[in-house]
């Protein structure tokens, strides 16, 4: 099960190598296109696995105007699901508008939760 | 500013015992640089000295000696008060540094006016009064009623068990002819210790002791005490919270496993979960409690008398419908120490445990007390270089072997007020006390 932490730290190996990045980032953008959701008006963060500890933390931190957005981008995605639809071409989401709002609380989650086991299986050396 | 206290304690302060002829112990701390100093009257005779038909005599003798020469004391800068425990009484005085022969005149002067103060109906009866409203203070007090129901449940048939206050409905009723009677008995040489701390010098205050006038009895005989397992409820939905105290059959003073114990013990210590700090403890019961707002406060310890001790813990909830989880999480913590503590918590304890143990009393006359407790009780103050060794010595498999025996599936005392309609029944939790996986 990767963490959010390790995809990040491979993502920035990826752009910093300009090799990979001239790779990496056309596929990308073809593969958000092919995935579709942000014709159902979400954002990457929204589509996320939520029922783990460390999203639900992550989750109850976000500021409330985010939390509402993000419930009414729910809201409106799965009216869409039901109903077989998707947004016209001019509600869909814009790269610029595909913000990985959630991303910098689930990294602050993560390294929580690393440290707390870093803690718990503390090796006493004996001087 | 710690290395600083344990420099002072450590370089400067002198621990000093001896006995005199007529039996009478003196004992001295003496830290030149204290600002204060305290000598007390300490007798080993505590309400474990009682029995149910007098319960509160060894408080209320050590009120009525102190009070009628608290007004003298203070015209010669002597401030006399008293001190109560299970085990020890005491009459304490607190003064300026160099008024020693002052407060040691005054404790004499306690002791010649003993017979005139019984005598004194008036006075026996008023304080008496006033210590049936104390007891019944601590019975109102949830806190404190809890662990004082705990020991009472425990010990329950010996003297261990007697409120250290007494019950309010008997020591309210107590007489002269009872007074005199646990005098005679306890206010003996062999019995009582001097301590003096502060800016004390050892041989003046050896000096000043021998023209005590105390009577040379022979020393009462030590009473029996025994743990049963057992509980005691007091249910009141009138109270906010639930105050529960559990606890095994502990250390006495004498065991080689007494640090063992207070080690364990410091492996979950205390929580608040309204103190910011509570985020941070380390332990994982705080964590499990704190996720689930199962307590408000809890705190473990491990009490040692002269032949027996309790090691448990005592919380305070205001989640009374989760009551079974806090109990259950707690217990299953205890039976970690009997199979799969770690070599971290252990270090962490250990660490918690010397802060709490070095750390020493600003205030002389607390620094008495314990004194006393060590002279009357243990016969021997260990330095702070014996504590540091002794507790550093410990190991994991110490600490596990001690819980295999002493925790693991053992008969433990329940005691609990307030809304405790959600403490599961006796079985339940002593059930809790093992595993069926090992």
């Amino acid at each position: 099960m990767a963490s959010l932490t390790s995809v990040v730290k491979q993502c920035d190996y990826i752009l910093k190598t300009p090799v990979l990045r001239s790779l990496f980032v056309p596929a990308s953008k073809v593969f958000v296109h092919l995935a579709g959701y942000r014709e159902m008006g979400l954002r990457l963060d929204d589509i996320l696995i939520e029922e783990t500890p460390i999203m639900q933390k992550a989750i109850h931190r976000l500021p409330n105007s985010e939390t509402y957005a993000r419930n009414y981008r729910i809201l409106t995605a799965q009216q869409l699901a039901m109903s077989h639809q998707l947004l016209p071409k001019s509600k869909v989401l814009k790269l610029d508008e595909d913000v990985p709002y959630l991303t910098p609380f689930i990294l602050e989650a993560e390294a929580e939760a690393f440290e707390k086991d870093e803690l718990d299986n503390i090796i006493v050396v004996n001087k | 500013m710690l290395g600083r206290r344990f420099a002072s304690s450590s370089a400067a302060v002198k621990t000093q015992f001896s006995t005199l002829k007529n039996g009478l112990t003196v004992a001295t701390e003496s830290n030149p640089f204290a600002k204060t100093s305290s000598i007390g009257l300490y007798l080993e005779a505590g309400s474990r000295a009682e029995n149910p038909y007098n319960s509160g005599v060894s408080s209320l003798t050590t009120k009525v000696l102190a009070s009628p020469l608290r007004l003298k004391g203070i015209e010669n800068g002597v401030y006399i008060s008293t001190i109560n425990s299970k085990e020890i009484s005491g009459i304490t005085t607190e003064f300026a540094n160099g008024n020693n022969k002052a407060a040691v005149e005054l404790l004499k002067q306690v002791l010649k006016s003993s017979q005139e103060s019984f005598n004194n109906t008036s006075l026996v009866a008023n304080e008496a009064k006033l210590a049936g409203k104390l007891a019944e203070t601590i019975e109102a007090t949830p806190r404190v009623t809890v662990l004082e129901h705990l020991n009472s449940t425990a010990f329950q048939g010996t003297p261990l068990a007697l409120p250290t206050y007494g019950k309010a409905d008997t020591v309210s009723t107590l007489e002269s002819m009872d007074l005199e009677a646990f005098y005679k008995k306890n206010f003996v040489a062999s019995n009582i210790a001097i301590v003096g701390t502060g800016d004390i010098n050892h041989d003046e205050l050896v000096s000043l002791a021998e023209n005590l006038e105390l009577s040379s009895g022979t020393k009462p005989e030590s009473k029996n005490s025994s743990f049963l397992g057992s509980e005691v409820r007091f249910r009141d939905d009138t109270l906010p919270k639930a105050y529960i105290a559990i606890a095994a059959q502990g250390e006495s003073l004498d065991s080689p496993n007494y640090w063992v114990a207070k080690i364990a013990s410091e492996v979950n210590g205390e929580y608040n979960a309204h103190s910011i700090f509570s985020n941070f403890l380390g332990s994982k019961l705080s964590h499990i409690i704190r996720e689930n707002h199962l307590a408000d406060t809890y705190s473990h310890f491990s009490t040692s008398y002269t032949d027996n001790g309790l090691w448990g813990f005592y919380t305070e909830t205001d989640n009374v419908g989760n009551i079974d989880d806090l109990i259950h999480f707690t217990l299953k913590d205890w039976n970690r120490l009997s199979t799969s503590i770690t070599a971290g918590e252990i270090e962490r304890a250990k660490s918690a445990l010397k802060l709490k143990v070095l750390s020493v009393s600003e205030s002389p006359l607390l620094q008495a007390n314990k004194l006393a407790g060590d002279v009357l009780l243990s016969g021997f103050k260990p330095s702070s270089e014996e504590v540091v060794s002794r507790i550093n010595a410990i190991t994991v498999s110490d600490v596990m072997k001690w819980a295999q025996t002493a925790l693991w599936d053992k008969d433990i005392a329940i005691s609990g007020t307030g809304q405790i309609e959600g403490l599961y029944d006796y079985n339940r939790l002593r059930n809790d006390m093992a595993a069926l996986r090992w």
